[in-house]
């Protein structure tokens, strides 16, 4: 299977990116794939997969209702607001 | 007199303590101090992003209150302090050194930070580093270069490399950086001062700008093992608002700093002093070893074969969380949007505008590693492979209480030296990548020099251990001291 193309990926990241970019990462990505590609040599470990290094997993907290005014400070940072509301342009 | 000596030489974190205690300085001289130092050499050094002068003027002349009221001070009241600008800090700007958070102010603290302001630290600044703490020179900030200030032609390492520089020239006593793959324990050691990567879970990551979840920490940067202590002690311990905190709290280390190396089980693994590392730094991290055994500590070679692998285990699951860290930055909420006819197409211009080179080639990698039909080879394997890498550092741990390896394999290179090929500035963190996939905490200190540039000793304990690395690192500081 040949792997995606720099192109592809890009566009799955949402990243745009210059022609001298694109040229550059082409080049360096498969020897950067081929590097860490020796991953696959190892047998792993007999405990099963996991995605915690210290083992703290369900840690958990109570729903806790407190009023905010967290919705006017982050509207704040917006780039763009009308009526409240994060504006974009048109989605559909 | 050498450019070094005319620097402003900080006393020891415990003895500003006293005599702000008993009145023999003032918060805010100590600050006057440190602003004097950044005006004096931060042009020419590049530490700093942002001084927060009127800030820090306040937090001062506020512990100088609470001591004129005859409060007791808790022990960082009125020490200057610089933050790495990947932590949030309220109403002072921070960017991540990336041009996509030009702007942005932070509404709140990230819990490193209260916890600091809880004791009446004085933030100085925010301080350079790689964008998004991606990268091992500093040479990847959008907004300035940052030299080692012990040799302006080579790099202070990274990606903390800001506050390093800054402690190593005097500006501050103290700083905060951020390890997710060495970015505190490399430059440390480049520069020659102490730093500190924590146990995995050790310190709150709420408030901090996430590179790869499951390897970031904060930890203290400082000129003394003391000095780390106090403010590792300041910043550790478990956090409600962050989930993968330990929950137990992180055992006192002060108490460790006095108890020597005598009866110390210390193991040092082959596969660090070998091919790769500069012999001369071997030779210097040798000799370490060796004055440390005739202290008393009992010391064996041991073998990590794994070690070979843990870089490209890192370098997957790294690209990989973050390309989904990263995907925040889309210009529709916070920080830079570049103006476009379509959503889509603010998304890509202003991510491809915003990230510099190297953030968006670990986003490319990151999205191909977890991407269909490549996730099992690639991320799968490494995450198994990661398993197996912690196992194998806990297996040794039965045996010795800590590992004492180079921190870095070569002294601090020069600037633009590595920029062609990111296999070559990835391979600078070989020795340091290994201790953050298996989450284990590990301590940096200076133990010599190779042609007048720093050597650092990294010193590694098992999950939960610091005690242990803050042990072993201040007896051999004492050491060091007392053959000087």
């Amino acid at each position: 299977m040949a792997e995606p193309s720099v192109e592809a990926l890009a566009q799955l990241a949402c990243l745009a990116f210059t022609p001298e970019e694109k040229e550059r990462y082409a080049k360096e990505f498969p020897e950067i794939v081929a590097y860490v590609g020796k991953v696959q040599e190892v047998l792993g470990s007999n405990r099963p997969l996991t995605s915690t290094i210290t083992g703290v997993r369900h840690i958990v907290r109570e729903d806790a209702v407190v009023s905010s005014d967290l919705a006017d400070v982050l509207l704040q940072q917006a780039p763009s607001v009308e009526r409240g509301q994060v504006k974009v342009p048109v989605v559909l | 007199m050498s450019k070094r000596d005319s620097w402003t030489s900080w006393p020891r974190v415990r003895e500003l303590h006293e005599q702000l205690a008993r009145g023999e300085v003032t918060a805010e001289a100590l600050l006057e101090r440190s602003l004097a130092a950044i005006r004096e050499r931060d042009d020419e050094i590049g530490a700093f992003l942002f001084v927060d002068v009127e800030g820090a003027r306040a937090q001062a002349r506020a512990v100088d209150a609470r001591r004129a009221r005859g409060e007791t001070l808790p022990a960082l009241a009125g020490i200057p302090i610089g933050v790495k600008d990947v932590i949030c800090t309220a109403g002072v700007p921070t960017t991540a050194a990336s041009r996509i958070l030009e702007g942005f102010v932070p509404p709140y603290d990230a819990t490193v930070i209260e916890r600091l302001r809880g004791q009446g630290a004085v933030m100085v600044g925010k301080t350079n580093l790689d964008e998004f703490a991606m990268g091992s020179s500093t040479e990847f900030s959008a907004y300035r270069k940052t030299v080692n200030p012990l040799d302006p032609t080579r790099v202070p390492g990274g990606s903390s490399g800001g506050s390093v520089a800054a402690v190593a020239a005097g500006m501050v006593p103290l700083a905060l950086g951020t390890d997710t793959g060495g970015s505190i324990r490399m430059p440390a050691s480049f520069c020659g001062v102490v730093g500190l990567r924590t146990t995995y879970g050790r310190v709150s990551r709420y408030g901090v700008i996430a590179y790869a979840s499951s390897f970031d920490q904060v930890g203290p940067v400082a000129r003394t093992v003391e000095d780390a202590a106090l403010l590792y002690q300041a910043i550790a311990g478990p956090d409600a608002r962050d989930s993968t905190t330990l929950p137990s709290s992180a055992p006192a280390v002060r108490g460790e700093l006095e108890n020597g190396v005598s009866g110390l089980r210390v193991g040092f693994p082959r596969e660090y002093f070998g091919e790769g590392v500069d012999p001369r730094v071997a030779a210097v991290v040798r000799t370490a070893i060796e004055e440390i055994a005739r202290a008393g500590a009992s010391v064996v070679e041991v073998s990590l074969p794994l070690t070979r692998v843990a870089l490209a285990v890192y370098i997957i699951l790294t690209r990989a969380e973050a390309s989904t860290n990263l995907a925040r930055y889309d210009g529709v909420r916070f920080g830079r949007r570049v103006s476009a006819e379509s959503l889509e197409e603010i998304y890509r211009r202003t991510r491809g505008t915003g990230f510099g080179p190297e953030v968006k080639r670990r986003i490319l990698l990151g999205t191909f590693v977890l991407s269909a039909g490549y996730a099992d080879r690639y991320y799968r394997s490494a995450a198994t492979a990661r398993r197996a890498i912690a196992d194998e550092f806990a297996r040794v741990f039965e045996e010795v209480d800590v590992l004492l390896t180079p921190a870095t394999p070569e002294v601090a290179f020069p600037r633009g030296a590595k920029l062609a090929d990111p296999l070559v500035m990835y391979a600078s963190d070989v020795l340091s990548v290994p201790v953050n996939v298996a989450g284990v905490p590990a301590l940096v200190l200076p133990c010599g020099a190779v042609e007048g540039l720093p050597v650092g000793l990294q010193i590694i304990a098992a999950q939960g251990r610091e005690d242990l690395a803050f042990r072993a690192g201040a007896a051999y500081e004492k050491l060091r001291g007392e053959r000087n």
